[in-house]
């Protein structure tokens, strides 16, 4: 089953987003920022990343240049998560380099369609 | 013995009632006529009759008994004396379980009281605190808090004294409430202390016996080290964070004191957790139908950390399409005390994500009057809420230096998206409560939100006097220039509300009354800090009033369920309704689903939405 990255600094989107993943049987990491998940993409490798873009320290979209940046995290895919309306952050984050995207409120069957499709 | 001699047992002496020589009139019956004059001084009438020398005897044996009992009395006296005192002054044991104990005193400690002795539970309250159980005492008398007054025991003590939290019974008590010692200045509150008092109680409670613990921290940088100290075992409840968050999200969506106040702070609903395993695989939004007698806002279940411990997760309304799990919990808004029925499932139609909602009320530019230590992170808030540049305008009468000092705290502080100096621009306003002029050439209206905080630091003048002062100043500036903007007031006593009533304050905080509320409920109900910290937190979850018409167009079927199809549409969950506007509107949480009244273009809908990161 595939290993998947979460980085989200809210407490309770991770804590749903996770459990939902666990109960489908995916293997689940979480970072709680932008650095913290560039580093964990490092450590553990995972099969795809989800990515918030409000995050402290390291912002989201600073976080996917840079791991498209990087020779050795380029081949991650990275889904970003943005807030339903913020029709400007899906642009940004696909500018960034994220290879697909999907709103906050997750519906969870559209995004298992994005996991799977890695 | 000596009566003996004196004559006692003579045939003269023998006449008198009191004298018998029934064992021979010996040594056993003189000391037991002695000894019953030593005991009974009554029994000196008996010796009516006898010998002059007798009657000598016998009152010194009388005298010397009064002062033996005498001497007995004023000891067992003088030993309780010294175990009450010691009682007060928390050196004592305490033979208490199961108790209330507070730590520290400030003014919120009479609200926590009054609210705890009216959930009438049978507890007794313990208060050990560095004030004189006598000042107390009388704040509590004056308060009005006397009708249990014998079941609060008062104590003078150091909360910081293993010995002393050890014998008021800390590793007994059901609930641990510590407040923070002080009188309302930015430096008289001692977060320290509450630390401390936080790391021994850590140390001494155990894993098969954990009271519930919650401590109030006054500070918000000072948060993270009293987790630490508590091993993150314990909620915390900020209050400078609780104040600024809650003040914020009033002016940002005004009406909403009356709704915090019903859903915190009243007697009639509470947050329950309700066990869901028969609901297994059924959707959170079939749930949200089937509970007929209460409103569910969202799930908890325990998670296993790495470390091998568990925390409770508490997620409001989550996804409508979530499946629940064996082991989730439904968190539900309950009349207190009502048990909870299951219907049916009903199928329900609904189409997710079709259109969001969008509401962000926006405010940039605010008037602040006064100040107290909530003020900076009232600022964090703002900032943190808003999308562009933020404005605040101090008005104090130390206004300049007020801003200085906020200045350089901000300058200090970072929010998620960059330091808050760069976002926010703080300017002075000197104003007098005297020299109400200094108002006359500020156009209030100009403004998005005005907010008058109460200011405890003044020697000799009463916040909420002050308060009040400056409505009646505003309101007199309003009149004759313009109307106000939404006005959010701090008040410190419930009494001062209807002083105000004349006022048309859109709302208002009654800090001691709102933070206590949170602070009992914590105590009673940890899992309950998730819940208030995502409801008040910017991001997340957020509640928000909503127009009939943005749910269901007018004239259209208007039931329960044709609401909370169209709520799980746009990923928000009704709560609740609002009859009618302004400050005489009425609040209902919880609504009986069969019989949802049939609302007007005026009345409001009260929900939970995913409030948009900024």
């Amino acid at each position: 089953m595939k290993k998947i990255l979460i980085v989200e600094d809210n407490e309770m989107n991770r804590d749903m987003l996770s459990r939902r993943l666990l109960r489908k049987g995916y293997e689940v990491k979480i970072a709680v920022d932008g650095a913290e998940g560039l580093l964990f993409m490092q450590e553990y490798q995972p099969d795809v990343v989800l990515m918030d873009m409000g995050l402290p320290v390291k912002d989201g979209w600073t976080a996917t240049a840079e791991a498209k940046a990087d020779p050795k995290l380029r081949s991650i895919p990275i889904i970003a998560l943005t807030a339903h309306a913020l029709e400007a952050d899906k642009v940004r984050a696909l500018e960034a380099g994220a290879d697909d995207f999907d709103t906050k409120p997750v519906n969870l069957a559209s995004l298992l369609e994005k996991i799977e499709a890695f | 013995m000596l009566s003996y001699y004196s004559g006692l047992f003579s045939a003269e002496a023998l006449r008198a009632e009191g004298i018998d020589n029934l064992l021979g009139g010996g040594f056993i019956d003189a000391f037991w006529w002695s000894l019953k004059h030593v005991l009974d001084p009554g029994a000196l009438s008996e010796n009516y009759g006898a010998p002059p020398g007798v009657i000598i005897f016998a009152l010194l044996n009388s005298i010397m008994g009064l002062a033996l009992t005498g001497g007995l009395i004023g000891l067992i006296v003088n030993s309780l004396q010294a175990s009450l005192e010691s009682a007060k002054q928390g050196i004592s044991h305490i033979d208490e379980e199961g108790h209330l104990i507070i730590l520290g005193w400030n003014r919120k400690g009479p609200s926590l009281i009054k609210q705890f002795f009216s959930l009438n539970t049978p507890q007794r309250v313990v208060i050990l605190s560095g004030s004189s159980p006598q000042e107390v005492k009388t704040i509590l008398k004056s308060e009005g808090v006397v009708r249990r007054s014998k079941n609060i025991l008062v104590l003078t003590g150091s909360t910081t004294s293993t010995a002393v939290l050890d014998r008021i019974g800390v590793s007994k008590a059901a609930h641990i409430i510590i407040l923070a010692e002080g009188q309302g200045s930015k430096d008289s509150y001692s977060d320290v202390n509450t630390i401390n008092s936080l790391m021994i109680i850590e140390s001494r409670l155990t894993a098969r016996r954990r009271s519930n613990v919650v401590a109030e921290i006054v500070e918000a940088e000072r948060l993270g080290i009293a987790s630490l100290a508590s091993s993150s075992s314990y909620p915390l409840v900020c209050t400078s964070l609780l104040m600024s968050k809650t003040m914020v999200q009033c002016a940002r969506n005004p009406g909403y004191a009356r709704v915090y106040s019903e859903l915190f702070s009243s007697n009639e609903h509470c947050f329950e957790l309700f066990p869901c395993a028969k609901l297994e695989g059924t959707l959170f939004s079939d749930a949200c139908f089937m509970i007929n007698n209460a409103t569910v806002v969202g799930i908890s279940w325990v998670k296993l950390l790495d470390d091998g411990s568990s925390k409770r997760v508490t997620v409001l309304n989550p996804e409508p399409d979530y499946d629940l799990a064996a082991d989730d919990e439904l968190v539900v808004i309950n009349q207190r005390g009502s048990p909870i029925s299951v219907g049916p499932e009903i199928p329900i139609g609904y189409q997710n994500n079709t259109r969001q909602l969008s509401y962000r009320p926006q405010i940039s530019n605010v008037l602040v009057f006064s100040s107290n230590p909530n003020l900076p992170a009232i600022i964090n808030e703002l900032a943190l809420n808003t999308s562009s540049k933020l404005t605040v305008t101090v008005a104090s009468k130390n206004a300049s230096e007020i801003v200085s000092m906020l200045n350089e705290t901000l300058s200090m502080t970072e929010n998620t998206r960059q330091s808050l100096a760069e976002s926010v621009t703080i300017t002075p306003l000197e104003f007098d409560l005297n020299r109400r002029w200094t108002l006359e050439h500020v156009e209030l209206n100009t403004y998005d939100s005005i907010f008058v905080l109460a200011d405890e630091s003044k020697t000799g003048v009463d916040a909420d006097s002050s308060t009040a002062m400056i409505m009646l100043i505003l309101e007199d500036v309003a009149r004759n220039g313009g109307g106000l903007p939404p006005v959010v007031v701090e008040l410190l006593d419930s009494k001062i509300k209807d002083v105000l009533k004349y006022s048309t304050i859109i709302d208002s905080v009654i800090s001691t009354e709102f933070v206590s509320a949170i602070l009992l409920q914590v105590a009673q109900n940890p899992f309950l800090e998730s819940i208030y910290s995502e409801l008040i937190n910017a991001g997340g979850i957020e509640m928000g009033f909503r127009k009939v018409e943005d749910y269901i167009p007018i004239g259209s079927s208007k039931n329960y369920s044709d609401f909370l199809s169209r709520a799980f549409e746009v990923n928000e969950l009704i709560i609740g309704y609002q009859v009618g506007d302004g400050p005489n509107a009425e609040i209902c949480l919880n609504p009986l689903k069969s019989s949802f009244p049939s609302l007007k273009p005026q009345d409001k809908l009260i929900v939970l939405a995913q409030q948009l990161y900024i």
